[in-house]
């Protein structure tokens, strides 16, 4: 009688978990993967034209002037590497495809402007010895730059694994035979030129796989600076972490002791440089397992773990599907650290043939060895960040690469103040408390994981 | 195509500004000649670039324009017209992916043929467990098994319990057959909205014929008794007699059996039985056609053609309902399926 | 219920009245001001037949868009009007992790404990109502601590793990949190009812909890007077209910067992009803066989009496010299249109009523703005069996102007309580058809002895039986001598029974003796 003819109904659905359960994020940082793989290519280029341009301190202008591009446009575009994923995870969460395309090419834009209005100035006043057609080419090289990894960081977060590689091979084939096409007529330039050319191939094959697979009505569109779209959190998280893993090394080139000029206001730090690119080349093993444990493993008790949340599955199947994944992430991240102890420990073994096979100094044999640990425990901080963003615990990664830049800084100036002994241990003691920092939140957040899903969304 | 001639000379001016001497030079008037010729350059190719896009990319004009410029700009010579050759190759692909779309197949939905023995024991248990004797909390869950029972059989139950002391008991039963009877209310005005409309004579046949099938529906579930019933069987015999008056349009054995059955319910035999020898005659399977007529010589008590009719019946494959009343008649294998006998509670 | 016999207004919500003390405070859920209907119009019967008493009254809704403006103009003596939307959706508490105060989850356990196994327990209900009082930003189970708490969260699982038959744990977590969200809602408005002498619920449900909760916080006497049975309705909407999951699967599935969200719903109101019944101090029906419901429901018998609605005699006898000599062939059902009234029914009805008698006419008196839908079905329906001509939707209207035109007041409802219109009808000299639902029988009947006695003063049919409608209606409406026998006896019945000042006298008593007693709750409370 007293009929108040509650709609019960109509407070039942307000299950709003987890929001999201696409994977995002780690496009951004796997972008570390195609990174490796530039550094093989420009040692190549380097090494396959010492006979012919002469000087050989030419080489190092030329891979000194790359290594710059890739460090700046690294970090200018780390700041929206992430949120753009996310803003992409969510348009086809959203089922919002049509706005994919559009906004991509907004941030091709503004990556695009910005990278050249930052460059000129640069390449206008502070490279007087330099001529015309190298000036030029460091503008293009940054805008180029950047503009590839906004579209990586958009093929990874769309997994075409397979297309990235493919293209990035191409890519550098392209710009290995550019290079040492045009040596003969520019000499340094020509290499750069090379460079650029075939970067700008690399970018154009990745454009074109693009649009192949999204379409839209519209050609350009900056929904994504709209309030609310990016993610605050996700900017600094990537801005830190491309930072902080530069961090040591910009510190080693602008410290005089360490460091010469080389070609403009670019420096470099013989001692420490070339440890650290052999070091990185180590980690493809490393990166390898990385990709298979948790995008297959992992990624698979993920998925069914939110599944089972919102299909409504028992408390004992949630459960379990949390334990398979909390053993996924130890076995993913124990594998990684595995396989990366036996490439140190191979590197310890062989290391002293290698440097002497490529003619290079052993003194730098210490360096090495302390740089392969430190390489090596990047993969697992990048593995941890990894989950944790499938996890969407931004705030963790926020602290987790706010650690990572300002332990890097803190160490890597003791160990230049400590002297040449010492040199390594600052990247590797920066990157080994990331990781303990990165497992101890790891592992607490999955220990909370079904009280932070139901009750704290 | 006059923007192309500009393009090919931008280009070419383009180049020359490259193959020149002047990027060899070293001082900074140089670098600001290169960048502005190159600069204007890009401008033209830019544009052309621009205007060679699709008309709906060209939306936001200075936006678009830029994005041209800036790629003309970072790769000289090559930048601006890679752009419009991914924009033009993708383009094609977008329209043959459309005509090359391909149809989707549905799979086909599974049925648990052994479920049609439907299990009658249930339902008498139901009927026990709801008498007024039983604790109401006994009842009301008695109710709620009703809902696996076929409405065929649930709903007159159902129309009992409208009578019983208890609240509870009688409203979810209202509340139940209401919900059938709303669901089939639902269709009929919809159709019967759709009759006003023009249409074709296929199309007004086949709402005719489901608006006498809708009627019928509620009939077959009795959802409906007294005067209200008659009106509704005389409602479903006009659609069904208005579509069978319809030409040009092929009436299979279906309404004719719906015309017979609505006939058999009213009591007209003789016109029923027309109606079902005639959808025998057009196709409609005997073992669901005679066993109507079996009801009809049944109640003229013609017993000899009853017997006829079971005879032919017990050649057929039937369902296990229908098939125990023909054994029963033919006094086939009685002792053998005497466990059958539980198909029918009534005898 | 009745159709509305109170004026109607459409204006703007005005600025609500307030004050700091009241005499009877009244806890409506979804009744007066802003729904019609018979409760509501009991509501302010009551109100403006003690204009001596200040009422206040906390108005229950569900969500704020479920109603539309105040259907009544307030009365003078009403002084303080508070609102609360249970289901609104409303912001959470921010988010953030927290945990529970050292012994409030063994408290929370207890209760449940005892509600679970032990709910007969005379500790139960001031228990629980402790427990509520304590659903407070400062108090051990903040809505925080309910929320986010780590402590709840491991209750919840673990009453999952014990109790639940269904094996989707995330329904069970949002039933949990949506059976238990209005519990803050209104201990968030507890302390801004003003203090009174007595507390007085028209139904159990929410209303009536929160009389208990009231009265452990301010004690005073505590009055509950159902008009029809709450927990009785709620039942058969949950059984009903298709927004309710069940995720057993085929093997787990047993049509005949309910799935277990249902019953767990079922049971948090019959939980409710237990409680309330426990607190009050009387309980009032409307006729016998409710009481009785009460009496199985948990209800102490000594608190439980009858008191019947009253009508107010003078106002319709006027009216009884305005009919035509000859009962006009119309059959009028005055209620609003809504499906528990069953309009459908006395439509169909019309069907055979027409062939009998073809100048007869179907009148449906009342507002269809509660449940458009419906109305459109029933007018669907009236066009459907040919019967345009004979059912008229006439919309609200006034029963001094109406019921002199009508020959018969219908009444096809599935569930009523006591209906004021077959009393109104009866003042008036109109006799009834009444399906036999709630106390239909007994008004028109009469009780066993003298009451019968006056002969009956219409005809009771079965719900959902357009035939038998139809036959009652004709057999007075065809035969004049029975026509007057029954409207003869429907005046006798209502003016010795059912006159308003006899219910008003009861319910003085009632008042009265609540005002002038010295409230002994806090003792057995503490003891």
């Amino acid at each position: 009688m007293a009929g108040i003819g509650f709609e019960l109904r109509k407070l039942l659905v307000k299950r709003s978990y987890t929001g999201l359960l696409q994977a995002y994020a780690y496009a951004g940082i796997i972008s570390s993967g195609p990174w490796v793989l530039s550094i093989v290519g420009i040692l190549l280029v380097g090494v396959m034209s010492v006979a012919i341009v002469v000087p050989n301190a030419l080489i190092t202008q030329f891979q000194v002037t790359v290594t710059y591009l890739f460090l700046c446009s690294l970090v200018v575009t780390g700041t929206v590497q992430l949120s753009f994923t996310r803003f992409v995870a969510d348009r086809i969460f959203a089922k919002d495809e049509a706005a994919i395309l559009p906004n991509f090419n907004g941030l091709l834009f503004v990556a695009l402007n910005l990278s050249i209005l930052l460059a000129l100035p640069v390449a206008l006043f502070l490279f007087p010895q330099q001529t015309v057609l190298y000036r030029l080419l460091f503008v293009a090289g940054m805008a180029i730059m950047s503009a590839i990894w906004i579209a990586t960081v958009f093929l990874t977060g769309m997994k075409h694994y397979k297309a990235i590689v493919v293209i990035f091979f191409l890519g550098y084939l392209a710009t290995l035979v550019f290079a040492l096409l045009f040596r003969y007529v520019y000499n340094m330039e020509g290499l750069l030129l090379g460079f650029v050319l075939g970067h700008f191939l690399l970018l154009v094959g990745m454009i074109w796989l693009i649009y192949r697979h999204h379409h839209s009505d519209r050609l350009i569109a900056f929904d994504i600076w709209e309030k609310g779209a990016m993610y605050r959190s996700l900017m600094v998280t990537g801005f830190c972490f491309n930072l902080g893993v530069w961090i040591d090394k910009l510190m080693f080139w602008y410290t005089p002791i360490t460091s010469e000029a080389v070609i403009g206001p670019l420096r470099a730090s013989v001692i420490y440089d070339i440890p650290i690119f052999f070091a990185y080349l180590t980690v493809i093993p490393g990166m390898a397992v990385f990709l298979v444990r948790i995008e297959t493993d992992f990624v698979e008790y993920y998925m069914k773990f939110y599944d089972a949340v919102r299909e409504g599955a028992t408390l004992e199947f949630i459960e379990r599907m949390r334990n398979h994944m909390v053993y996924y992430v130890q076995r993913g991240l124990f594998d990684i650290a595995k396989i990366q102890a036996i490439t140190v420990l191979v590197v310890f073994l062989l290391g002293e043939q290698f440097l002497q096979w490529m003619g290079i100094s052993t003194l730098y044999l210490p360096l090495l060895f302390i740089d392969v640990v430190g390489a090596g425990l990047q993969v697992v901080m990048l593995g941890i960040l990894n989950v944790l963003f499938y996890l969407d615990q931004r705030r963790a990664v926020v602290w987790l690469t706010v650690t990572l830049l300002v332990a890097n800084v803190v160490f890597t100036a003791a160990s230049l103040r400590l002297g040449p002994a010492w040199y390594g241990y600052g990247f590797a003691l920066a990157m080994l408390v990331s990781v303990l920092a990165g497992t101890w939140f790891l592992s607490r957040k999955l220990e909370s994981l079904e009280y932070e899903t139901f009750m704290l969304r | 195509m006059k923007t192309l001639y500009w393009a090919w000379l931008a280009l070419i001016a383009d180049l020359g500004v490259f193959i020149g001497p002047l990027p060899l030079e070293h001082s900074l008037g140089a670098v600001l000649t290169v960048i502005g010729l190159h600069a204007s350059a890009c401008a033209a190719l830019g544009t052309v670039a621009w205007l060679m896009l699709p008309r709906r990319y060209r939306s936001r004009p200075i936006l678009a324009w830029l994005l041209m410029f800036d790629f003309a700009f970072i790769a000289p010579v090559i930048g601006a017209l890679s752009l419009l050759l991914v924009v033009h190759l993708t383009l094609r692909r977008e329209e043959d992916d459309d005509a090359q779309a391909l149809p989707r197949s549905v799979e086909l939905p599974e049925y648990n043929i052994q479920s049609k023995v439907a299990n009658r024991t249930a339902q008498g248990s139901a009927r026990a467990r709801l008498t007024s004797k039983v604790p109401d909390n006994v009842r009301l869950q008695s109710l709620m098994s009703l809902q696996a029972v076929s409405r065929r059989v649930a709903n007159p139950i159902l129309e009992d319990l409208l009578a019983d002391k208890t609240d509870d008991v009688r409203l979810i039963a209202f509340g139940m057959l209401d919900s059938e009877e709303k669901k089939i209310s639902i269709h009929i005005s919809r159709e019967r909205q759709n009759l006003a409309r023009e249409m074709t004579t296929v199309q007004r046949y086949d709402i005719l014929r489901h608006l006498a099938e809708l009627h019928w529906e509620l009939i077959y579930a009795s959802l409906a008794q007294g005067e209200l019933r008659r009106h509704i069987l005389s409602e479903a015999r006009r659609y069904a007699d208005e579509a069978m008056g319809l030409e040009d349009v092929e009436h299979d054995s279906g309404v004719l059996v719906l015309c017979g059955r609505i006939r058999l319910e009213q009591g007209e035999l003789d016109g029923a039985e027309d109606y079902f020898q005639e959808a025998i005659a057009l196709g409609q399977p005997e073992a669901s056609a005679l066993p109507y007529l079996a009801e009809i010589y049944f109640r003229r008590r013609d017993f000899g053609e009853v017997d006829q009719i079971m005879q032919r019946l017990a050649r057929l494959h039937l369902a296990a309902s229908t098939k125990a009343v023909v054994e029963l008649w033919t006094e086939r294998n009685m002792l053998d399926n005497f466990r059958d006998r539980n198909l029918l509670p009534h005898i | 219920m009745t159709a509305i016999s109170s004026p109607t207004s459409e204006p703007a919500l005005p600025a609500l009245p307030k004050a700091d003390s009241v005499d009877v405070l009244l806890l409506l859920e979804g009744t007066f001001p802003f729904v019609s209907g018979g409760v509501s119009s009991w509501v302010y019967q009551i109100m403006n037949g003690f204009p001596e008493v200040r009422f206040g009254a906390l108005f229950i809704g569900s969500r704020k868009e479920d109603y539309g403006s105040m259907r009544y103009t307030l009365p003078p003596n009403l002084v303080h009007l508070d609102i609360v939307y249970l289901f609104e959706e409303q912001d959470n508490p921010k988010v953030r992790p927290t945990r529970a105060a050292r012994g409030s989850m063994e408290e929370v356990e207890r209760v449940h404990e005892l509600l679970h196994n032990d709910i007969r327990n005379p500790q139960c209900m001031h228990a629980f109502a402790s427990l509520f009082d304590a659903a407070s930003p400062e108090g051990k189970v903040s809505h925080e601590v309910f929320l986010y708490g780590q402590e709840s969260w491991d209750y919840i699982k673990e009453s999952y793990r014990r109790y639940s038959t269904d094996p989707s744990f995330v329904d069970y977590f949002w039933t949990i949190r949506n059976l238990h969200t209005p519990f803050w809602r209104l201990r968030e408005i507890a302390p801004r009812l003003p203090r009174a002498r007595l507390y007085h619920a028209i139904s159990t449900g929410y209303a009536g909890i929160m009389g208990v909760l009231l009265k452990h916080r301010n004690p005073a006497p505590f009055l509950l007077s159902e008009h029809g049975i709450y927990v009785k309705e709620r039942k058969i909407d949950l059984f009903q209910a298709n927004w309710i999951s069940d995720n057993r699967n085929a093997f787990e599935r047993d049509t005949s067992q309910m799935g277990y969200y249902r019953s767990l719903w079922i049971r948090f109101f019959e939980h409710l009803g237990y409680l309330t019944y426990q607190a009050a101090d009387d309980i009032v029906a409307l006729y016998e066989a409710n009481r009785q419901r009460q009496l199985t429901d948990g209800a102490p018998p000594a608190k439980t009496r009858n008191i019947p609605n009253g009508v107010d005699i003078e106002r319709y006898a006027a009216l009884r010299p305005l009919r035509p000599a000859a009962a006009p062939p119309v059959l009028c059902l005055i209620g609003r249109v809504v499906p528990i009234k069953d309009i459908k029914t006395f439509i169909r009805s019309m069907r055979t009523v027409v062939k009998h008698m073809p100048q007869a006419e179907a009148w449906i008196a009342g507002p269809e703005d509660e449940d458009p839908a419906y109305a459109a079905e029933c007018r669907e329906l009236a066009q459907q069996l040919g019967l345009a001509e004979h059912v008229r939707f006439l919309g609200f209207q006034k029963l001094t102007e109406l019921l002199p035109k009508v020959g018969l007041v219908v009444l096809s409802s599935i569930s009523e309580g006591l209906p004021l219109v077959i009393l109104e009808g009866y003042a008036a000299g109109v006799p009834t058809v009444s399906t036999d639902v709630g106390s239909c029988r007994q008004l028109v009947e009469g009780l066993p002895g003298e009451d019968a006695a006056l002969g009956a003063s219409g005809r009771v049919v079965r719900i959902a039986d357009p035939d038998a409608l139809a036959r009652a209606a004709l057999s007075l409406l065809s035969d004049e001598r029975e026509w007057q026998r029954a409207s003869a006896a429907g005046i006798r019945r209502v003016e010795t029974y059912y006159a308003q000042a006899m219910m008003f006298d009861s319910y003085r008593q009632l008042y009265h003796k609540a005002f002038n007693k010295e409230y002994p709750w806090q003792a057995s409370a503490s003891s």
